[in-house]
């Protein structure tokens, strides 16, 4: 028996929004908790500990600055990506979303570049307090960043045979999956500020 | 369903009468200028934070959803 989920691809009334899109926020209220959590872990160690326990604050602030740029720039693409849908651009949100995915995994390279940077220094999770936390909190967020991309890659490759059966779909997947992204990137901001400007 | 009930109470009227088991530990009580009461208040404090924005969220979604219902018995049900 096939059997259509209501409201996954138009707004409902009551809602004002589609199901894909609440169901997002739900998922986003649940990430939040999960961030808050450990940014709260981070504050309590940080705060709590003598500043020789807890360790050096050895974290490059240009390279993450760039990598907080190179982010953002993808946020905004997506977020055009999206707009240009709406207005049934559709090269041009290939080209917006393709771009929002590079500049997402360049990201990711660039964390992994900064991962083999400090194991080779002989920095490890286990070397300071600072570490173990810095490790974690950006470590969590570069998953969500790779878990990100796969969908947002799916979505592009899907996006030619989406756009000609179901286009409304399309859009909405694309919405939620902006969504996602952005929040992504806010937290990204939140990590910034708290382990390399703070 | 009765007799476990029954042990639930005894068992938690032990905890509450023995005063070494129901204190809290010193980080929380007693140690006030300790560097860990503060590193755990300034964690609580963050994590209310979130928790506030997280309920803030939900509260601003269900009153939307109420201005929505108004609107729509004003409308005679039609959206």
């Amino acid at each position: 028996m096939n059997m259509e989920i209501p409201y996954s691809v138009y707004d409902r009334p009551d809602t004002g929004m589609n199901n894909a899109r609440l169901g997002m926020w739900l998922f986003l209220a649940s990430e939040a908790m999960l961030f808050g959590g450990l940014i709260s872990a981070y504050v309590f160690l940080r705060t709590g500990t003598a500043s020789d326990q807890f360790g050096p604050r050895i974290s490059e602030i240009p390279l993450a600055g760039f990598n907080t740029l190179v982010l953002l720039a993808s946020s905004f693409a997506i977020t055009l990506s999206v707009w240009s849908l709406r207005e049934q651009a559709f090269r041009r949100h290939r080209a917006l979303f393709g771009a929002s995915i590079l500049l997402g995994a360049l990201f990711v390279v660039i964390k992994w570049l900064d991962y083999s940077q400090k194991f080779s220094q002989g920095l490890h999770p286990s070397t300071t307090t600072f570490l173990a936390t810095y490790f974690t909190l950006t470590g969590v967020h570069a998953l969500h960043v790779l878990g990100g991309l796969v969908v947002n890659a799916y979505l592009w490759l899907a996006a030619p045979r989406l756009l000609k059966s179901e286009p409304d779909r399309l859009l909405s997947r694309v919405s939620a999956a902006s969504l996602y992204w952005n929040f992504v990137d806010a937290v990204w901001i939140v990590l910034f500020v708290l382990l390399y400007i703070l | 369903m009765r007799r476990s009930l029954f042990f639930l109470v005894i068992g938690l009227s032990i905890l509450l009468i023995s005063p070494s088991l129901s204190l809290s530990c010193p980080v929380c009580f007693g140690a006030l200028d300790d560097p860990a009461t503060a590193g755990m208040k300034y964690a609580i404090l963050t994590l209310l934070g979130v928790t506030g924005t997280v309920f803030a969220g939900f509260i601003s979604f269900f009153l939307r959803l109420r201005k929505h219902s108004r609107s729509s018995e004003n409308t005679g049900g039609e959206s």
